[in-house]
């Protein structure tokens, strides 16, 4: 089941391509479960113009569980752990139902940026020190420096 | 001809007279599976999905993967109508596929204004004609003439008095005159040509699925689309609902000795044993729903193919791609038929979006260069939680030193190359149904309290802001 729904998901994927995600296809040929993704920095934000790429390590119960998704291009964000890449969102835990697919998991993943994330919960304490501290200048600034350094021109 | 590699999709509608079905087809999927709907059923919340789908949703959370309302699978209930609106579209996709291709053929063809040779033959390609052929000749004959009585369009596979195109169509492959047909290596019994052989596989296995779901109908059955019956002699028809239970409850040797009742294999730990279950009950129970019921034997092969992939016997997570990967996974050789596909898939993403393999490196570097960069290579292999930017982000924030020239309004630079690629191509016929995107940090405890500042909708930050780049 995983593995056709995946095909499903990357042909709809080409048929009708995201404007959060740039590429999405398996990481290497004939492993359909591990996958790599480039997500857009949402535009009007501090990650605007970074290109992120992520992996996805999709479970053979897929869709009854949820991918595994971690950033691997560094990313400064709340709720995102800028080492692990690790991602805290409900939706990659509690709150998945396998009504999501990749594709709006990745979006939901670009509207976790652009939505400036949790400070409470934080995977990233700086950012979210900041962010806590009513400091968002300072805040989009290390956004803004973090996505230059890591993030752009790819 | 059509899309790069033909898995029937509801973007097959696109660019034709008829695109307007993509949008029905799609709300004929099943929102878990994204396929058509096999037994659909009604939850309480009202939303529907496949039986086997929905009860193993169920069985994982208890919740409607729509809503997210808590529901029990015995509260499910069929819902019969939808099952026969499926039917009834599969039965007249093909040739009503055909004929929106052939429209938009002959459109393109009176555009470019060459028309050659007036040739009378089959005017649909040839893969919408395999795609219609079904088992038994003469039951597929008979349907199309019900079908036509009814109204659709005229038989396909025949001559076809192309008077309706209003030009000539030009078939894209030769065909050989004397019938150099080849049949369907899985053994479906259908002829087609070489090249419709590779497409016709992916559907092969689908179509008779649902052929032999449909052969067995509801009561309110037009016998549209009834198919004969080859294989009825296996048929044991389970009768009654497996009841669900708590396992909480029950000890490791009663548990066992259930699964030995049911005559599924009992071997593992207590785990394994419920996860074997659970899968059982969902199987049974979803063929309980269904208006065609498969035989206990192919339950069992059903469960064995879980078991390779996901139970007992499924590798480690390292190994996991070659088990969904081997040829007996899914029992017809489903992935081995389609290692193909994946080929043309992961191909057909390189065309498409630049090569892969420099992304795969440009990550790689990400790392390398915030070594070069010297300011944070020890924060990204320092240990701990605590992440990299600790420490400088401290001074980025309070004094804005180092990062204050990044702020320079990059907007005159062109955008990421990939970021071009993204115009959408088609209306939003396919889009997919949005869901309600939940996008809260996985925390417990303290609601989410959230900072919209990357956005700054309001919030005049002049240091920023000043070219206007954020204003909302
Ligand atoms: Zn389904
Ligand atoms: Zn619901
Ligand atoms: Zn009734």
């Amino acid at each position: 089941m995983a593995a056709k729904r995946l095909i499903k998901e990357l042909d709809a994927y080409h048929s009708d391509p995201s404007p959060a995600v740039a590429i999405l296809q398996p990481a290497d040929d004939g492993d359909l479960l591990h996958l790599t993704a480039v997500l857009l920095g949402p535009q009007e934000t501090a990650y605007e113009g970074g290109t992120f790429t992520l992996t996805l390590a999709v479970p053979p119960n897929y869709p009854a569980a949820p991918p595994d998704i971690r950033f691997r291009t560094p990313c400064c964000h709340p709720n995102v752990n800028f080492k692990t890449g690790e991602i805290c969102l409900d939706l990659l835990k509690g709150s998945w139902t396998p009504a999501y697919g990749l594709i709006s998991t990745l979006e939901a993943v670009q509207q976790l940026l652009s939505a400036g994330g949790n400070p409470d919960s934080p995977y990233n304490l700086d950012v979210a020190r900041l962010m806590r501290e009513g400091d968002l200048v300072g805040a989009e600034a290390l956004v803004r420096f973090y996505t230059r350094l890591y993030a752009w021109g790819r | 001809m059509d899309g790069a590699f033909d898995i029937p999709d509801s973007t097959d509608w696109l660019n034709t007279p008829l695109n307007l079905l993509s949008t029905l087809e799609n709300a004929l999927h099943c929102q878990i599976c994204k396929e058509f709907y096999d037994t659909p059923m009604t939850t309480s919340c009202c939303h529907t999905f496949c039986s086997k789908c929905i009860r193993t949703s169920l069985s994982t959370d208890g919740k409607c993967p729509a809503c997210r309302t808590a529901d029990q699978a015995s509260k499910l209930r069929n819902n019969w109508a939808l099952q026969e609106v499926v039917l009834a579209f599969l039965a007249a996709r093909p040739a009503a596929l055909g004929v929106a291709r052939k429209e938009r053929d002959a459109l393109e063809e009176a555009k470019r204004g060459t028309k050659s040779g007036k040739r009378k033959r089959a005017v649909l390609d040839s893969d919408d004609v395999a795609q219609m052929e079904v088992e038994g000749r003469s039951t597929r004959r008979k349907s199309q003439r019900i079908a036509a009585s009814h109204g659709s369009q005229p038989e396909a596979i025949d001559e076809v008095d192309d008077s309706d195109a209003g030009s000539t169509f030009e078939p894209e492959h030769e065909e050989p005159i004397d019938d150099g047909l080849v049949e369907c290596p899985l053994g479906c019994g259908k002829r087609m040509k070489i090249e419709a052989v590779e497409p016709h596989l992916d559907r092969c296995e689908d179509e008779r699925k649902q052929a032999s779901r449909s052969q067995s109908r509801t009561p309110l059955s037009n016998g549209l689309h009834r198919l004969p019956n080859t294989n009825n002699s296996s048929t044991t028809k389970p009768q009654d609902r497996i009841s669900e239970f708590n396992y909480s409850l029950l000890n490791e040797t009663k548990l066992r000795k259930k699964l030995e009742e049911a005559s599924i294999p009992a071997w593992g730990p207590k785990q394994l044993l419920i996860k074997r279950h659970t899968e059982w009950v969902n199987l049974w129970n979803a063929n309980c729903d269904s208006s065609r019921p498969r035989s206990k034997r192919e339950l069992l092969q059903e469960l064995d193919t879980w078991e390779r992939t996901q139970g007992g016997r499924a590798p480690g997570v390292n190994g996991l791609a070659s088990s969904v990967m081997r040829k007996d996974f899914d029992g017809v050789g489903w992935a081995n038929k389609n290692r193909g596909d994946f080929a043309k898939l992961i191909d057909q993403a390189k065309r498409k979006h630049g090569s892969p393999g420099t992304e795969g490196e440009g990550t790689g570097k990400n790392v390398d260069e915030a070594g070069q960069d010297g300011t944070t290579v020890k924060s990204l292999e320092g240990a701990g939680d605590i992440p990299p930017p600790s420490g400088q982000s401290a001074r980025a924030g309070e004094e804005n030193v180092e990062a204050t020239d990044l702020f320079a309004p990059r907007r005159d630079e062109s955008m990421t190359p990939s970021g071009e690629q993204h115009h959408d191509p088609h209306n939003n016929h396919t889009r997919r149904p949005s869901l309600p995107i939940d996008v809260t940090p996985a925390v417990a405890g303290s609601p989410p309290r959230k900072v919209p500042m990357f956005r700054l909708p309001e919030v005049p930050v002049r240091d920023v802001d000043a070219d206007g780049h954020g204003g909302h």
